[in-house]
């Protein structure tokens, strides 16, 4: 249980670190891109375009390209699977899904340090919560495919990483969930069984209800509701 | 798909496609009368072309034949099915490739449907089922509409003008409303269809819920969503608006398959010890991998401008009819495994701890002693012929709404008055909360129960009234929700025990006789005590 809530803070860590690189790409800066293709370098916040003289020329930071962008070479602006450039404001899931993964780590972090990873409700909420995490990981890696194809660079193709390792992170908090689950009910046994085990039919209790006046209850069967023949374990005392 | 991408290459311009000027002198012979011609000068002429492309001309001009195409429309021919990604045009491209694919996909669709009507059978999952019957003849029914337009549109443009088009198929996707609104049903029920098949991959019933709500609210946004845009089309004029939207919805659709085809392939690896325990269960096995796969690779393949590019939309159908219906017959299969696993085993089927927990039994109990203490009360103050209606409907409450740890339901007991006891608005909005939230885990818990729970209803009998009857008892011992068994008990029979036997018998006989002239709710309470319940949750 403790490994398994190490793993996925770490696992959550790295997606994190993943998920960063493509917010640093060109324009932000000038080394890393999402993709390229015909000398253009394609980055979350705006696209570059190499110049004769080897430099970058960047468009503003924003996020989604503009049509009416054009090149050094007067080109307008083309993305490398020929979808309409205005697609390219789906790249707003980028930001949003950091913003997911940040908090699922926070939450894990929390689930870690802090009694409230024994609570089953606080693990029910974060194995939740990680299910739009990893769809709004997937979705990255889609809209970055839909755009560029296989022209991605590495720090695009990283969200495929950053997908599986959310999918295994997803998997582990419903295991733990699972496993809290059952360590609640193990001590909840364990405590009874210290306790002497009292046992009580339903007909004991209807008994003891009615007091003395037994033959009233054994005289009417024909009401059909005759009690179940059931035992429980309780603390009723 | 051309609402969010941009048509193949049209650098290329065909001056076929243009009116070309084919200089004076030539000598035309006019249609309605013979023997005669008209001398023209300046003529201009233009070939058949639809989307500035050249269309497939399907008139046969022989090397012999006198007449013979214009050098430059044959020339724009060529050039064009040079082209690799242009419907129409490239041999994959062809009208007989698309015919063929769409055709496929009619057939595969029809196969299916038959196997879903016929050979599929589940009587546990009856709802889901239904479900899954309606949408794959809806399904079929689309195809069939949608071929039929088709080969129609294509009879016309050959016997009028003596061309084939490809484009023209391509319209009818979007254009077409019956197709887009039935192809949308379809593939609405298609989508709860496979919430129910992952609610039958798991056992534990907060899962199931769990599963539910999530799948209920992703298949109804992702629905809502994907509506909005072709219906936007055709209401407005302003198609830019929605253009972010299409694609959108399109990923949301490839998310929520992904995960689909992840979660049933990880519920397939835990079952490897499964795989081959049976006849063609490897095979199956197999074929279900790759069919909830489906999805994911034609957008794979659609992105990267396949072939299949254009003709999303059929693949689309038969890719959700495949990837449920064989998947429900692989679990079927499965589940039939796993039966005979469980009934080898001493410990039958597993019991996991939340049906144990928060003292369920003890409660049950409770409830039903409690049940028992409020009838007898009132039918001691009460008319016993008018208490017999009445206490049926307040029974079913006080079992449904009593909880034993209800510190307002436990303080108001039975022989106390309570007089303007108003509690304060926290405890009355915490107790309206509460009860909402039982209203909703109940109701969730009737339709998972429903249609893809275990159908607990061994009874076979027609009788609606006292079909109604059991019903009725069985919710009022809370057997109607999820995870409740009823399982008939085979008595062992001692020689010592027979003399006893013979006794009871007399005394089964005597009761039976009560029963008979007892109201209908001894005789629905009677018919359960020949079986013991195991009740759990």
């Amino acid at each position: 249980m403790v490994c398994m809530i190490h793993i996925v803070v770490f696992l959550l860590a790295i997606t994190t670190v993943f998920e960063i690189f493509p917010l640093i790409t060109v324009p932000v800066t000038k080394r890393l891109s999402l993709s390229s293709f015909r000398n253009h370098y394609y980055g979350l916040f705006g696209w570059c375009v190499r110049g004769k003289n080897k430099e970058l020329m960047c468009t503003k930071k924003k996020i989604g390209y503009d049509s009416t962008d054009v090149d050094s070479s007067g080109h307008v602006l083309t993305l490398p699977s020929n979808s309409k450039v205005v697609v390219s404001n789906l790249l707003i899931v980028h930001p949003i899904s950091l913003a997911f993964t940040l908090t699922l780590l926070i939450l894990a972090v929390t689930i870690m340090v802090t009694p409230l990873g024994d609570s089953p409700e606080m693990l029910l909420f974060t194995a939740l919560f990680s299910l739009p995490t990893f769809m709004l990981c997937l979705l990255c890696f889609l809209v970055d495919i839909l755009l560029f194809i296989s022209k991605l660079d590495w720090p695009g193709w990283l969200m495929l990483a950053a997908t599986i390792s959310v999918a295994l992170c997803c998997s582990m908090l419903w295991v733990m969930r699972r496993v809290v689950s059952v360590r609640k009910y193990e001590s909840q046994q364990s405590i009874a069984h210290v306790r002497p085990v009292e046992q009580y039919s339903i007909s004991d209790v209807y008994l003891s209800k009615q007091g003395s006046d037994s033959s009233e209850y054994e005289s009417t069967p024909t009401d059909g509701l005759t009690a179940p023949e059931i035992t429980y374990r309780g603390f009723i005392e | 798909m051309d609402l969010w991408r941009h048509g193949p290459n049209r650098l290329n311009t065909y001056s076929s496609c243009h009116s070309m000027k084919l200089g004076s002198g030539a000598l035309i012979q006019l249609p309605f009368y013979e023997n005669s011609a008209v001398y023209a000068n300046d003529i201009t002429f233009r070939s058949f072309c639809c989307e500035r492309v050249p269309v497939y001309v399907s008139t046969v001009l022989r090397s012999s034949s006198p007449y013979r195409y214009l050098d430059q429309v044959i020339r724009d021919w060529e050039t064009f099915i040079q082209i690799s990604d242009y419907v129409g045009g490239s041999a994959e491209y062809a009208i007989y490739a698309v015919i063929l694919s769409i055709t496929s996909n009619f057939v595969i669709t029809i196969f299916l449907t038959v196997i879903c009507c016929i050979n599929i059978s589940g009587r546990a999952y009856k709802r889901i089922l239904q479900l899954l019957r309606i949408a794959s003849l809806l399904a079929s029914l689309n195809l069939a509409i949608f071929i039929t337009k088709v080969l129609r549109r294509l009879e016309r443009d050959h016997n009028m003008y003596g061309i084939v088009r490809a484009h023209s198929i391509m319209h009818i996707f979007q254009d077409d409303m019956s197709f887009v609104v039935l192809d949308f049903l379809a593939t609405l029920m298609f989508q709860f269809c496979q919430v129910g098949i992952v609610i039958r991959l798991f056992q534990r019933a907060q899962e199931k819920r769990i599963i539910f709500f999530i799948g209920v609210v992703l298949t109804v946004t992702a629905n809502i969503l994907w509506v909005i845009p072709p219906f936007a089309n055709h209401a407005t004029k302003h198609k830019s608006d929605w253009q972010i939207l299409r694609p959108f919805v399109y990923l949301f659709r490839i998310a929520i398959a992904t995960s689909y085809a992840s979660i049933v392939i990880y519920h397939i690896w835990q079952k490897k010890k499964l795989w081959f325990k049976f006849n063609q269960m490897g095979l199956l096995t197999l074929l279900t991998i790759l069919v909830v796969l489906l999805l994911p690779g034609f957008f794979l393949a659609d992105v990267s401008n396949l072939w299949i590019s254009e003709l999303g939309e059929v693949f689309n159908t038969t890719c959700y009819v495949t990837s449920t219906v064989i998947t429900w017959e692989w679990l079927d299969r499965l589940n039939v495994l796993e039966r005979k696993e469980e009934a080898q085993s001493i410990l039958g089927r597993p019991i996991f701890e939340e049906e144990q927990q928060d003292y369920r039994f003890a409660k049950y109990a409770l409830r039903v002693q409690n049940a028992l203490t409020r009838r007898e009360s009132r039918e001691t103050s009460m008319d016993r012929n008018d208490a017999s209606n009445s206490s049926e409907i307040c029974d079913l409450q006080t079992i449904s709404r009593y909880d034993p740890e209800d510190q307002i339901s436990e303080v108001r007991s039975i022989d106390q008055m309570h007089f303007n006891d108003k509690g304060s608005y926290k405890d009355y909005a915490l107790k309206k909360l509460s009860y909402t939230r039982d209203k909703i885990l109940y109701l969730t818990d009737q339709i998972v129960q429903k249609s893809v729970g275990h159908n607990n209803n061994s009874s076979s009998s027609k009788n609606k009234k006292t079909k109604q009857r059991k019903a009725m008892v069985r919710k009022r011992l809370g057997l109607d929700r999820p995870g409740i068994y009823i399982y008939s008990t085979k008595e062992v029979v001692f020689n010592s025990d027979e003399d006893e036997d013979e006794d009871e018998d007399v005394r089964e006989n005597e009761d039976e006789g009560n029963n008979q002239n007892s109201n209908d709710n001894t005789a629905a309470i009677t018919t359960d005590h020949t079986d013991h319940f195991q009740g759990t949750r």
